[in-house]
């Protein structure tokens, strides 16, 4: 039989397409095809195309990313409600952190002001504790912070109250205050653990991520519960 | 069939390999979504948003919503790996049917929305500002148009019901052949794919059109006439002429269409 090659290939074409968006579509969902066929339509973009995919890869990856971490913490680290009460007697952090503990409390104390630039930590004064849950059995080696700016929301909003451990190891997808020297003291997730760095990133996409180098100092502590004002 | 390392999930697709440096294989892309990496969860948008660009489209999805479709799939997608211990078995499968599904989804709920913008304007209400409001709608477009213009063009069911017959026919290689051509793949190319030489290929896309034909005739007896029009009018542009008979448009004449023979070639 002869015909033209060309009309039934088009006519080919149309079911074809047809064939694609329908339900019966199976038929040719093999694997190895389709993987082809997402090669070869990469291949087929022209530069303008790859750059704007390349730009909108790395906010995507960066945003989910941020978004997948976001959602293991909030697992991890259920909202308990924030108990507070002053402190029994007005002291700087480090002298009130063994006090506050012998009453199962841990020092408050608030990250913003902590995070001034030229301060330390230990020298700031503390005139508020925290009371801590019965599950959590007080010790000289919490410290608990009182949140600033929304780079780790919708896990931690302003104002919420997190727990530390001073001195703990950090790994990856945990909560850790850091000490930047730009910044002072951040509350970050380990995106990464390096050789001889550490990258925090926040929750919130639009902050850009940081590295700290893998020294003992850069690491205030270790995240342990967060606490919210009901 | 491979087992997928590191999950001790089985998957088809697990070690097929990737345009990837970073992750050279699914099962190293979809380890490393799961870990939540940044770089995995970027390869991935790159690997497969053009492909379920290219699915939004054919699914009738406005090209101005077709990334955003896809970005959200592809991010519910790395989200849910991330969460549960079982991996697809076959990733870039997944991904198309779980694009399919959101479309289907995005067009139900739109039909939805539809049907209850126009039943609201069907009712007959006491104000005289109704009467305006339906005259700026879509609605009232729709329905000041002429009859012809709201059917669907014969051309489109018959292709529909002939896609959907040719889906059920043919094998799996002869459709993915089809497609291919469709595509204009390169032969070459779908030789490869299909593990077969370049030759084997050449007679098997000839074949393949020699069947299409066949199927396509057969399959005529059962359009309706106006459809059976449409397929004719290609037939008789690829010179291929029919017998008076299965030239019948009334849905009578043309029981002769199924049978190929009633075909005369031209020289």
């Amino acid at each position: 039989m002869k015909y033209d090659e060309d009309l039934i290939d088009e006519l080919m074409r149309l079911v074809a397409a047809d064939i694609e968006i329908g339900e019966s579509a199976d038929a040719y969902r093999g694997e190895q095809f389709l993987a082809w066929l997402a090669e070869d339509l990469r291949a087929g973009l022209n530069a303008e195309e790859r750059v704007k995919d390349e730009l909108d890869a790395s906010a995507f990856g960066r945003r989910i990313s941020a978004g997948i971490a976001a959602r293991r913490a909030e697992k991890k680290l259920p909202r308990r409600a924030l108990r507070q009460r002053p402190a029994s007697s007005v002291a700087l952090c480090s002298e009130s952190l063994l006090q506050a503990a012998r009453e199962g409390c841990a020092t408050l104390l608030d990250l913003s002001v902590a995070a001034g630039v030229g301060r330390e930590l230990w020298e700031e004064p503390c005139d508020e504790w925290l009371e801590l849950p019965d599950d959590i059995l007080p010790s000289e080696r919490y410290l608990a912070l009182r949140v600033a700016g929304d780079s780790m929301s919708p896990v931690l909003q302003p104002r919420d109250v997190i727990l530390i451990k001073l001195g703990s190891q950090p790994a990856i997808d945990e909560l850790v205050v850091a000490h930047i020297p730009e910044q002072g003291y951040v509350v970050k997730y380990v995106s990464a653990i390096k050789e001889n760095r550490i990258e925090l990133s926040s929750f919130n996409h639009e902050y850009d991520p940081a590295a700290i180098p893998r020294s003992n100092h850069a690491i205030l502590g270790a995240v342990l519960a967060r606490f919210h004002r009901e | 069939m491979e087992s997928g390392k590191g999950d001790g999930i089985v998957r088809a697709g697990a070690n097929l390999r990737l345009a990837s440096t970073r992750f050279p294989t699914q099962n190293s892309l979809v380890a490393g979504i799961r870990r939540g990496d940044e770089r995995a969860i970027h390869d991935l948008f790159i690997l497969y948003s053009p492909l379920l660009r290219d699915q939004a489209r054919k699914m009738s999805v406005p090209v101005g919503e077709c990334a955003s479709l896809v970005e959200t799939v592809l991010g519910d997608v790395a989200i849910h790996l991330s969460e549960v211990d079982v991996a697809p078995r076959d990733l870039t499968q997944y991904l198309v049917n779980a694009l399919r599904n959101r479309a289907r989804n995005r067009h139900r709920n739109e039909r939805r929305h539809r049907a209850i913008d126009e039943a609201a304007y069907g009712e007959y209400g006491e104000s005289n500002e109704r009467i305006v409001a339906e005259c700026h709608s879509e609605y009232g477009m729709r329905t000041a148009r002429s009859i012809d213009e709201t059917h669907d063009a014969p051309l489109r069911s018959a292709i529909s019901k002939l896609a959907l017959r040719s889906a059920k026919e043919l094998t799996r290689d002869e459709v993915t052949m089809m497609v291919g051509i469709g595509r204009h793949v390169p032969l070459r190319d779908l030789a490869e794919q299909l593990g077969l030489s370049h030759g084997a290929a050449r007679v098997r896309a000839s074949r393949l059109r020699e069947r299409f034909l066949k199927l396509a005739m057969q399959y005529m007896r059962t359009l309706e006439p106006r459809e059976k029009r449409e397929l004719l009018r290609f037939f008789r542009r690829a010179e291929i002429k029919f017998s008076d008979s299965a030239e019948g448009t009334d849905g009578r004449r043309g029981e002769a269409n199924g049978d190929p023979n009633s075909l005369r070639e031209k020289s």
